[in-house]
């Protein structure tokens, strides 16, 4: 019996581990806030075309009124930033503007998968909205950046 | 056996057991009577001793107790497994292969994955263009700091 409360500890332990490797960001996905008509959310996960063709397995984003976000979205973003590999961040008036983080990569099925998590509070916009970009796959960082920029065009 | 009995009438038994009035009968319908009862005195716990119950008594309680240990312990490890399992499912669910295409827009649910990468594509534009306009800002300002940087340098500045 004593053996089995270990293992069943042992258990546990070891999962709560695996659970952590998980995002602080990812409490904002799920169609949490879909019933709010000024959010944007969109999240692809699988075996879609565009995620194959650029080595991906996850692409979201979220996008909502700045007034009403920033400061829910903000720590979290900050939160999973502060273990980051690589980051770019912009500070003005005391608020994050923007940020991109290289975020530590986790094993996956035997697969390296790579983490990557931009922010913007675009204050400055005629609609000033924060905007989430979350994506992973084994897709490289200098990739990253160029399919980010590829998009937009 | 497990005798409904009150308290004065136990403990008139018993002085009765120890002045050896009772009938065999009797003692031993007092013997389990001790030996079941939840009533508490001193002279009930030294009955027990007398008669031998004390050491079997305490042995019971022990593995109750031990064994309810157990039990909550590892309804506490099956309860950590729960919380934690339910909290993986929650963490990992952007990359479950079975949530594949999916996106919440003006309060309703879009599952086309064009119309979804269009929205994507929309995000990513107001996103970098928003970037852009802050990097332009951010070199306005440091043109607004480049005159007195060169000023700082020249050769006109005192030196302290």
């Amino acid at each position: 019996m004593k053996r089995l409360i270990l293992i069943v500890i042992a258990i546990a332990t070891v999962v709560a581990a695996y659970a952590q490797a998980g995002l602080q960001i990812n409490s904002i996905f799920g169609g949490k806030y879909s019933a709010d008509s000024t959010v944007t959310e969109t999240m692809m996960s699988g075996n879609q075309r565009f995620l194959k063709k650029h080595y991906l397995s996850t692409f979201a984003t979220f996008k909502g009124p700045a007034a009403k976000y920033a400061s829910v979205i903000q720590p979290l973003v900050l939160a999973d930033g502060a273990h980051a590999t690589g980051r770019n961040i912009r500070y003005s008036d005391g608020k994050l503007r923007y940020a991109f983080f290289i975020l530590p990569s986790v094993e996956r099925n035997g697969q390296t998968i790579n983490r990557y998590l931009y922010y913007i509070n675009n204050e400055g916009a005629r609609k000033p909205s924060v905007i989430v970009i979350y994506f992973e796959g084994r897709i490289r960082p200098e990739k990253a950046s160029e399919l980010i920029n590829s998009m937009s065009k | 056996m497990n005798e409904r009995i009150d308290l004065p009438t136990l403990l008139a038994l018993l002085e009765r057991y120890y002045e050896c009035s009772l009938s065999d009968e009797d003692e031993h319908r007092l013997r389990g009577i001790i030996a079941t009862t939840r009533l508490r005195h001193p002279a009930i716990d030294e009955a027990r001793a007398v008669m031998g119950f004390r050491r079997a008594r305490r042995a019971t309680k022990g593995n109750f107790a031990a064994r309810w240990k157990v039990y909550g312990a590892v309804a506490a490890g099956l309860a950590m497994l729960v919380a934690v399992g339910i909290t993986v499912q929650g963490t990992y669910r952007q990359g479950d292969p079975g949530l594949s295409c999916i996106a919440y827009a003006n309060g309703t649910t879009i599952t086309d994955e064009d119309v979804i990468l269009g929205i994507i594509t929309d995000d990513i534009r107001e996103f970098n263009d928003g970037v852009a306009a802050d990097n332009e800002s951010m070199l306005d300002d440091l043109d607004d700091i480049a005159p007195i940087i060169d000023l700082y340098e020249s050769e006109s500045f005192p030196k302290l």
